[in-house]
């Protein structure tokens, strides 16, 4: 079937391509060439006056996975303020801050999401993530696996193994657990609580093994560098949340040594500790660092005020957190000498002096960092607030005299200690297309989404135009997904089950030998059932696994 | 002729331990290596008889399917239970329960909720078997000897030496609070440990003194009575809890007082809590068989809620009094009931005769009380698929050792709810 969308005014960042009116064709699911002259159009839709752009990726949220269903079974109130019937062809559920399965897909399908990566899948919960994101409906999904916490890492590197051989884990990983891109998490510091170490600073030694934070993070830089995985290591720094931490992520950069990194929800990794109430923005000193440092990419975690509920592997940070839990109740797991998790329900307040100031230093970071291709837009769902509120994030970046209005609302210490008010950058829809498309689907290394050239995968959006940008990318007037119209009018159409994005390294089989001592005399689960296969994965219900390619070195 | 098949994941218990080794003799299973004695005779269950039945003659699938669902349109208030099946079981039944506005529950909903309630009110601290195993220098049973409930449980998590604690090879230290029966089975499979003996009922005061005694205040328990003489216990106890740097406190909610349940799991976590003022410490919730862990993460991840959610209304709706299985059978608020329990042919709790339908593993005796029986596969045995273990983080894969003709689960309820 070959479909036309004509008229349409294309912002193609990957392309350079900014409010240029001309057709798209869709066949097969795929963005090809304007056909013959006397080739039948199946299918026309007039996109007069109307925005198109690719379908947006999301490229740090919490959608599925261990923490993110204990989140669930933690909140049954959270729940309840969002209950979701089922309809024609939709299943039910309910929203909120950790909305079920099947609403999370729709929600981002609503706002033209069609790709939402999960960025901390504990290799010991690998069924369950790929399972649960298997039960979102439309939107494809990839996984970011978790290391740097794990035993096994953390003895080969107290022994001194070589780096060859933890880049050899490091991929064996991946391929056991599907995974797409590397995260590490508080490095040794989620290991390091296990043994009652309540603190462990970039260059603090672990209590037991040989490692620091910083050894760690160069090993995995270096591993996924060596095997040339698109998206570089996904770092969740040390000292999430405190305050004096902008020195943390400072160093951390440094750590990097030159290759590339990324620093993921940066907002709660921005903190100084100036001023009277020894908590002040680090924004500008870390903007300034990063617009210097190639390396390095970002997203930023942006809060929103409201209640939430935080769901980390930062077991240390959150067990620490635990107080300020609204309501009084958090989950800690130390898990399979593997990871961990911590959930930990929130209510941001915009009265709150550092409830308000952390809004301020996220957006900070979007008007301070120079270049759109290396930061991207995220509220690390649900830790800084529920994805649905995008839209208005979106309109607070290309709205300066909105952005002051809402800013006028919050505690007034927090006010004065920002430079917010005085920046006074407004983002352009290409800039956001950037940002929400072009940009992260080229860190992932996903070569046929993102854009709309041909050859890419028909996941495209038509916005109408509006004034307000917030109603604007709430309701898209169309998405469609591989070719399929998905959503029309902000209502849900149809839904296709999603592919999931991965890459498959290679290694050296040597590691698997170790690999099989290790698990033999540690472990509760057997090696050969530890790994998700192909077939199994498939079985879940997924449209189809699509295999990024590695550019070792 | 025979074939061996390694490394088999057994789904006859919430431990699902994945190193059994299963021999083929045509269509016969034998464990041989590795299994306890549930497993043994959960593999050897027979496939025979695999004929569907309505009102207990032979009838085809497709029959029986059409008139599963008549009963399930007719019904105003079906119910939806047993939920012993793998996650793919789950997910068919949970959509099924959707468009017929069912309410769901597990076969030991009480025990899954129990630990919920808990989690709602206060949260907790937890731990999984790899953790217990290499890190735990203490281990504090409540109300079970573990192997009871799942049987390879001191075997595989208590026996081995913690290889990565602070000390490493330092052995592990097991006590046991509970029925003196307890302590004399938990003794045959680790002669060091120690106990103390109380009645279920007492559980909850057990630990009131415990966490006291801890924090340095002076509870003592009356001198006389039931506990006298436990309080010196009671002590060393507390005092081996303090030194200890990674205690693990286990209970099997299934096996606690009922109506206590919650209360001991809550006395618990709190334990837990204070612990972790000053060391490391967490819970560990043993049982989860039958599928229990996976239909609560299943059902959590697809409606927001851990079982017991009713659908009458359309978004689900969780109470977890209201829409306990026995509670809609006994008010008879549910009038029609879908009971699967694949793992075995477990007969579903009969108040009064309301139409039932039942998908289990061939069985004369439920064909027999049904409306409609459709016998279905055994997960882990003639069907491939995934159940998560008792600690609720580790997914198993389950194998298809066995060739059969059967159905799964999954498919009959897909079935089902395509004719509705
Ligand atoms: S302990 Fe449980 S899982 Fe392990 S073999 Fe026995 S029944 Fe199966
Ligand atoms: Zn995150």
């Amino acid at each position: 079937m070959l479909t036309r969308l004509a008229n349409g005014t294309i912002i193609d960042p990957a392309h350079g391509v900014n409010a240029v009116q001309r057709d798209i064709f869709i066949e097969d699911g795929r963005i090809v060439r304007a056909p013959a002259a006397m080739r039948k159009i199946d299918r026309e839709y007039d996109l007069s006056g109307n925005i198109v752009m690719a379908g947006a990726l999301d490229i740090h949220t919490h959608i599925g996975g261990g923490k993110v269903n204990i989140a669930r079974v933690l909140l049954p109130e959270d729940h309840e303020q969002d209950p979701v019937a089922p309809s024609a062809g939709r299943r039910g559920g309910s929203g909120r801050a950790v909305p079920s399965t099947f609403v999370t897909g729709y929600r981002y399908a609503e706002m033209g999401y069609t790709a939402c990566f999960e960025p901390a899948m504990l290799p010991a919960n690998t069924r369950q993530a790929h399972l649960e994101m298997a039960d979102i409906p439309i939107v494809d999904a990839g996984a970011y696996v978790l290391m740097g916490n794990d035993d096994f890492l953390l003895q080969l590197m107290s022994d001194g193994a070589p780096q060859a051989l933890i880049t050899d884990y490091v991929a064996w990983t991946m391929r056991a657990t599907q995974a797409l891109a590397v995260k590490v998490v508080n490095p040794g510091g989620i290991n390091a609580f296990k043994f009652n170490q309540r603190k462990l600073d970039l260059d603090e030694r672990h209590a037991v093994y040989d490692v620091t934070p910083r050894s760690i993070l160069r090993a995995l830089c270096t591993a996924v560098h060596d095997l040339g995985i698109p998206h570089p290591l996904h770092v969740h720094g040390c000292n999430l949340g405190v305050p004096g931490n902008d020195a943390t992520t400072l160093d951390t950069i440094t750590a990097a040594d030159g290759l590339r990194m990324h620093l993921t929800h940066l907002q709660f990794h921005a903190y100084g500790k100036e001023g009277d109430r020894k908590f002040s923005s680090g924004a500008a000193r870390i903007a300034e660092r990063i617009n210097a440092a190639q390396n390095i990419s970002l997203d930023v975690g942006q809060i929103m005020f409201g209640r939430t509920v935080t769901a980390s592997g930062d077991t240390m940070l959150q067990f620490r957190g635990a107080k300020h839990a609204h309501p009084k109740k958090t989950v800690t797991m130390d898990i399979e000498c593997d990871a961990g998790c911590g959930v930990v329900p929130f209510n941001y307040r915009s009265r709150n002096f550092v409830n308000a100031l952390q809004w301020c230093v996220g957006l900070e970071l979007f008007l301070l960092i120079n270049d759109p291709w290396r930061i991207f837009l995220t509220t690390d769902h649900p830790n800084g607030a529920p994805f649905t509120c995008y839209p208005h994030l979106i309109r607070l970046l290309m709205d300066r005299e909105y952005r002051l209005e809402m800013l006028s609302g919050l505690h007034p210490a927090a006010r004065q200690h920002s430079i917010l008010a005085s920046l006074t950058r407004e983002y352009s829809l290409y800039e956001i297309a950037i940002l929400t498309r072009a940009a992260p689907a080229r860190s992932l290394g996903l070569g046929d989404r993102g854009h709309l050239g041909v050859g890419a995968a028909a996941d495209v959006v038509v916005y109408r135009k509006r004034r307000n940008m917030e109603e604007m990318f709430s309701s898209p007037r169309l998405v469609f997904k591989d070719g399929k119209p998905v959503v029309q009018d902000g209502r849900i159409i149809d839904t296709p089950a999603g592919t999931v994005h991965r890459v498959a390294p290679e290694f050296d089989p040597a590691i698997a030998r170790r690999l099989q001592r290790y698990f033999d005399r540690y472990h509760t689960v057997r090696l050969g059932n530890f790994r998700l296969g192909d077939d199994e994965l498939l079985s879940y219900g997924r449209a189809g696994l699509s295999t990024h390619s590695c550019l070792p070195v | 002729m025979s074939t061996t098949i390694k490394d088999v994941t057994c789904p006859f218990c919430g431990l699902h331990c994945d190193d059994l080794m299963v021999a083929m003799d045509g269509d016969t299973a034998r464990v041989v290596a590795r299994g306890c004695d549930r497993a043994v005779s959960g593999f050897a269950q027979s496939g025979a008889d695999p004929r569907a039945r309505v009102q207990g003659l032979p009838v085809t699938l497709d029959q029986a399917v059409k008139h599963a669902a008549r009963v399930l349109k007719r019904s105003h208030q079906p119910l939806i239970a047993g939920m012993a099946t793998d996650a793919s079981g789950c997910r068919a039944a949970l959509a099924l329960a959707e468009k017929t506005g069912a309410a769901v529950d597990h076969m030991h909903g009480h025990a899954v909720i129990s630990n919920a309630l808990v989690v709602q009110r206060r949260g907790w601290i937890m731990t999984t078997l790899t953790e217990l195993r290499n890190r735990a220098d203490l281990v504090l049973l409540l109300g079970t000897d573990g192997d009871s409930v799942n049987p390879r449980f001191t075997e595989r998590c208590l026996q081995p030496r913690p290889t990565m604690g602070r000390k490493p090879r330092r052995s592990r230290q097991v006590a046991v609070i509970g029925a003196a029966a307890l302590g004399r089975s938990l003794k045959r499979q680790i002669s060091s440990a120690t106990s103390i003996t109380c009645r279920p009922n007492d559980l909850p005061e057990m630990l009131s003194v415990l966490r006291a005694t801890l924090s340095g205040q002076a509870i003592p328990l009356p001198r006389k009575g039931p506990h006298a003489g436990r309080m010196p216990a009671l002590k060393k106890l507390a005092a081996r809890l303090r030194s200890a740097h990674y205690a693990v406190v286990a209970w099997a909610p299934g096996q606690l007082a009922s109506e206590l349940a919650d209360i001991v799991i809550e006395g618990a976590c709190e334990l837990v809590a204070d612990l972790n003022r000053f060391t490391r410490a967490a819970g560990l919730s043993l049982g989860g068989s039958d599928g229990a862990i996976t239909a609560l993460n299943v059902c959590a991840w697809q409606t927001g809620y851990p079982l017991r959610v009713n659908f009458a209304g359309g978004a689900p709706e969780y109470n977890p009094s209201r829409n306990a299985c026995e509670a809609l059978l006994e008010r008879r608020e549910a009038d029609a009931l879908l009971w699967i329990s694949t793992l075995h042919p477990l007969p579903p709790p009969q108040r009064r005769r309301i139409p039932t339908i039942i998908l289990a593993p061939p069985s004369r005796r439920l064909a027999a009380l049904a409306e409609v029986f459709i016998p279905v596969a055994i997960p882990g045995l003639d069907a491939a698929g995934t159940m998560f273990r008792l600690d609720n983080v580790v997914g198993l894969p389950l194998r298809a050792v066995r060739g059969t003709t059967l159905p799964g689960a999954a498919d009959v309820l897909n079935q089902i709810r395509g004719c509705i």
